[in-house]
């Protein structure tokens, strides 16, 4: 892909440039799309219809029309609060979850860089997020802003443990940190003779991992059951309540983006990534591109379904799940997984 | 014009108290205002918290008086007291007319009709129906379940249907008047009742599917806000916050007004299977039990019901009770709702007063939240379904 | 989870407004309307407003106008000159409509007259214009002025006799003895008049001295 743009484009760095812009657009249109989809997923599941009018057909711009607003709203600082940090809060958030995504393999011929230690670098990353909303509470000078910032740090970090465990016990199978080997080693339908190569069928442990990665996951992107920062409805709103317009708004595109993030993720290391699950038919890099964004708004798709079934778990039951259920789980299947890696 | 400056009120913390490593920790005064996302109306609970945990809940009321007890005492007519007697409970409004009309009946000795008193018994339990769902809907809304709310109204809104088939209006209906009703029932009523209990029925499963036996809605609502029987009776606690406590006492049951002694239905209590006795998971599930029993008591009735009277047989033509005072009480989805009205013999009464349950049942608030957390505040708050226009009045 | 997931292919509920609209019950309370042609100004409706919304001012027609009948057979004795709901008041429990004896005051269902200023909300339904109603006026006092005329000149005319009388009885028998006759009949009639009202009054002070005295002889016994 860099390639084919350098032909295009006069300088390298220019090339490059446009080259990182592939995911930012990416990133903005699924935005667009998902919040929509949010919106008549939750509508129709409750009986009603969602956005009808904006733009036509199912109100399809409605998100554009949101945008819109939202630019054109009051840039609102609070007065005592700490200027530097609070503007910065937001940028840096969208930044942690943008970098990440140069690790990520979105064809054969699109992965943004190389290098070998692709999935430790997202984990990494996406830390800078827990650090940008205690930014966002403390710098907002609200006493509940911060008390919801720090829930929220330490849920994120606590679920990191999980998530690094589970991936864990994907790395041992593979034995490379880099995922586009990890997405090349699941071509091929040579599992069971039909069933595409892919993690997840690899030993009953890894639907097991892929479970636990899964919630782990929804806590990480702080969606319902996990979602006490972003909908303190039972107070007031967490470490989002002084921000207003844009800013509100580029936290809510973090928080999209972070979903997408993480599933891509989990299609990259449990379901083949970018390869086909007919083997070679319908396979190549434009296809690969198709699929990979296909099952990433499957788990899209489903984190929303969950956001509408379930209750809120209380912080201290968030907890409690993650440190005596989760973690212990997931160390536990990181063993196995390892015993039959070694035996098979 | 010149201001008068407000010395702030006193709030009495106890002292900051060492915390080990030089650190002194404070409880904290928090207001959760009079505007708050759970859906219950403009109550404000200040809350004194140490840490997470709530040490003292103190309800503030009031923001929504209307002084519907002082208005009636103009009226010339008791039938104008109808319409400020629906909007003290605008959730459940017939079970407040029909509080008012067995009352007024009882004062000045009237007996109506079979058919009257059907179409009343229906109506009634129509509403709890109705009510009910709305608390399940919001409690669910405020544990962070959102698609429930949204199904119970759907289900509501059949009911709010048939009610303005009915009286022609969908929340305050001015329909069970003193001696008998506005008008009769539409021709459809009985068809469109039966078909309403038969949709009915398998929704309550739905429901329990959905959020009742959710481990995430268990585990929140469990073991949280516990009300022993006891003290919900020395509280004066009634309806269905006292029956999750284990105490069976339905006034239906135990003190029959109208005619609920022709129908055979139970008296639900909680039984404390998912935590405690007297939690709100007990108090959730005993009003989800009772719109089983209600869909009982309608069909019944729908059975039994005379289909000649006239529902204007027994309007009195001036409503003038005679000298004296009266205290009768009915079973609303609230509680225990009584009127005491005294009359001096003219057509508007000297005074009208509401004993409404929401207001008895708030004031265990402070007592059943003290070691919960904040979280947990709105479970309770939620649990014990108040409506604040009745806390108000 | 399978709860939402089946609910998801389920049509909606939702009812697109404004191009779908839901078919209201007949019985419906959104609107009060009037149709003063069969309002006969009772003021019943008036009355029995629990929010004192509606406020008629009515006019007493003259003897010799036909103001007609309502459409049930009324006969209308009053103009009405105001009758003003103030629907921002109104509490739509539909108590003015029961007592009208016409059923000029009605619900229709029509539920889309928001104002942007609540003083629109004030629906004035008497269609008589301020010249009818300054006319009607004027004919009302012109009568009352002639009765309060004709009284007065009887009053005074029945005085002038009776001091005629008084003078013209002494004297003159013959010649006016017509008069006098007349006078006499006048007077006589007038001190049998007097007398019968002395009569009445005694009969009445009667009767209520024996009720009173009932009364107390109950309370006594009661005691």
């Amino acid at each position: 892909m860099l390639e084919y743009l350098e032909t295009i484009f006069p300088s390298e760095a220019l090339a490059i440039l446009a080259f990182s812009f592939i995911p930012l657009t990416i990133i903005l249109i699924y935005a667009l799309f998902a919040i929509w989809l949010e919106r008549k997923v939750s509508a129709h599941m409750q009986g009603r219809l969602g956005p009808m009018r904006v733009g036509g057909w199912h109100g399809w711009a409605q998100t554009i029309a949101d945008l819109l607003k939202m630019i054109q709203k009051e840039d609102i600082v609070p007065a005592n609060a700490d200027r530097f940090l609070f503007k910065m809060a937001p940028f840096i958030a969208f930044a942690a979850s943008y970098g990440a995504f140069v690790a990520i393999p979105l064809s054969s011929e699109f992965l943004g860089s190389h290098f070998d230690v692709g999935i430790f670098y997202i984990i990494a990353i996406t830390s800078i997020l827990s650090l940008s909303i205690i930014m966002a509470g403390w710098a907002s000078n609200n006493k509940w802003s911060l008390l919801g910032a720090m829930r929220t740090a330490a849920q994120t970090v606590s679920y990191e443990v999980p998530v690094i465990a589970t991936i864990l016990s994907v790395i041992t199978v593979t034995g490379t940190l880099n995922l586009m080997e990890v997405t090349e080693l699941q071509s091929g339908n040579a599992f069971l003779g039909f069933l595409p190569n892919w993690m997840i069928f690899h030993s009953p442990f890894m639907v097991i991992a892929f479970v636990l990665f899964f919630i782990a996951m929804l806590a990480e992107a702080h969606r319902v059951p996990f979602d006490l920062p972003e909908s303190e409805s039972e107070l007031v709103g967490g470490y989002q309540t002084e921000y207003s317009g844009m800013r509100w708004g580029i936290f809510m595109l973090t928080e999209y983006a972070d979903m997408l993030l993480l599933s891509l993720v989990a299609a990259t290391l449990f379901f083949g990534g970018w390869n086909s699950p007919f083997g070679s038919f319908m396979d190549g890099p434009v296809w690969g591109a198709f699929w990979m964004l296909l099952k990433g708004m499957i788990f899209v798709f489903i984190m929303m379904w969950l956001r509408w079934t379930l209750p809120r778990l209380r912080v201290d039951q968030l907890m409690n799940l993650c440190w005596k259920y989760l973690i212990p789980l997931s160390f536990v299947n990181l063993v196995l997984i390892a015993l039959w890696e070694m035996i098979f | 014009m010149t201001t008068v400056k407000q010395k702030a009120p006193e709030v009495s913390l106890s002292p900051p108290v060492e915390a080990g490593n030089g650190l002194k920790t404070q409880e904290m005064v928090v207001n959760m205002g009079p505007q708050h996302p759970s859906t219950h109306g403009v109550l404000r609970v200040e809350l004194t918290l140490d840490g997470e945990i709530v040490v003292a809940a103190k309800p503030h009321i009031g923001y929504l008086h209307r002084c519907f007890e002082k208005h009636s005492e103009e009226m010339n007519d008791y039938t104008k007291v109808i319409p400020y007697v629906d909007r003290m409970d605008y959730v459940a409004a017939m079970n407040n007319e029909h509080g008012f009309a067995v009352a007024m009946e009882r004062m000045m000795d009237i007996q109506v009709n079979d058919r009257v008193e059907y179409i009343r018994i229906i109506m009634a339990e129509l509403q709890r129906i109705a009510s009910h769902l709305l608390a399940l809907g919001t409690f669910g809304l405020d544990i962070g379940a959102f698609t429930p709310f949204l199904h119970c109204f759907i289900h509501r809104e059949k009911i709010l249907d048939i009610f303005e088939k009915a009286s022609g209006a969908r929340l305050l209906y001015n329909y069970i008047w003193v001696g008998g009703l506005m008008n009769d029932v539409p021709p459809d009523f009985k068809k469109d009742t039966h078909e309403f209990v038969k949709y009915f029925r398998p929704q309550i499963k739905e429901l329990n599917d959905l959020l009742s036996y959710n481990k995430i809605f268990v585990d929140r609502t469990a073991n949280v806000g516990v009300l022993p029987g006891k003290v919900a009776i020395n509280y004066g606690v009634s309806g269905p916050s006292l029956r999750g406590s284990g105490v069976k006492w339905d006034l239906r049951r135990d003190d029959p007004y109208s005619i609920y002694d022709r129908f055979d239905f139970d008296v639900i209590v909680g039984d404390g299977s998912m935590g405690t006795l007297g939690d709100c998971w007990d108090r959730y599930m005993v009003r989800v039990w009772e719109m089983e029993e209600s869909l009982k008591i309608i069909e019944q009735a729908l059975d039994q019901m005379p289909d000649e009277g006239d529902v204007h047989e027994s309007l009195p033509k001036k409503i003038r009770p005679p000298a004296g005072e009266i205290y009768d009480r009915t079973e609303t989805p609230r509680g225990e709702l009584g009127y005491y009205i005294i009359s001096d013999k003219k057509s508007s009464p000297y005074r009208i007063k509401a004993r409404a349950p929401s207001f008895v049942n708030l004031s265990v608030v402070p007592a059943i939240s003290i070691g919960a957390m904040v979280a947990d505040m709105v479970a309770i708050i939620g649990s014990v379904d108040i409506v604040l226009g009745e806390v108000d009045r | 989870m399978g709860v939402t997931w089946r609910h998801l292919f389920r049509p909606a509920v939702t009812v697109q407004y404004p191009e779908e609209r839901d078919v209201l019950p007949e019985r419906v309370r959104m609107k009060l309307d009037v149709n003063i042609d069969d309002c006969i100004g009772c003021r019943l409706c008036e009355r029995a407003c629990p929010v004192d919304c509606i406020e008629i001012g009515t006019i007493k027609s003259t003897d010799d106008d036909d103001l007609g009948e309502t459409s049930t057979g009324h006969k209308k004795k009053l103009w009405v000159n105001q009758f003003d709901i103030d629907l921002a008041k109104c509490c739509y429990c539909e108590l003015c409509v029961h007592p009208c004896p016409t059923d000029c005051i009605f619900m229709v269902p029509d539920y889309e007259y928001s104002v942007y200023d609540r003083d629109n909300l004030l629906f004035s339904f008497s269609d008589m214009t301020p010249e009818q109603i300054e006319e009607a006026q004027a004919k009302l006092e012109k009568e009352e002025e002639e009765k309060r005329r004709k009284k007065e000149e009887a009053r005074l005319a029945k005085k002038k006799k009776a001091e005629e009388k008084k003078e013209g009885g002494s004297e003159d028998d013959g010649g006016s003895k017509a008069s006098a006759g007349a006078g006499k009949s006048d007077a006589s009639t007038n001190a049998d008049a007097d007398a019968a009202k002395e009569a009445r009054r005694a009969e009445r002070e009667a009767r209520r001295a024996a009720r009173k005295a009932e009364r107390e002889a109950k309370k006594k016994s009661d005691s």
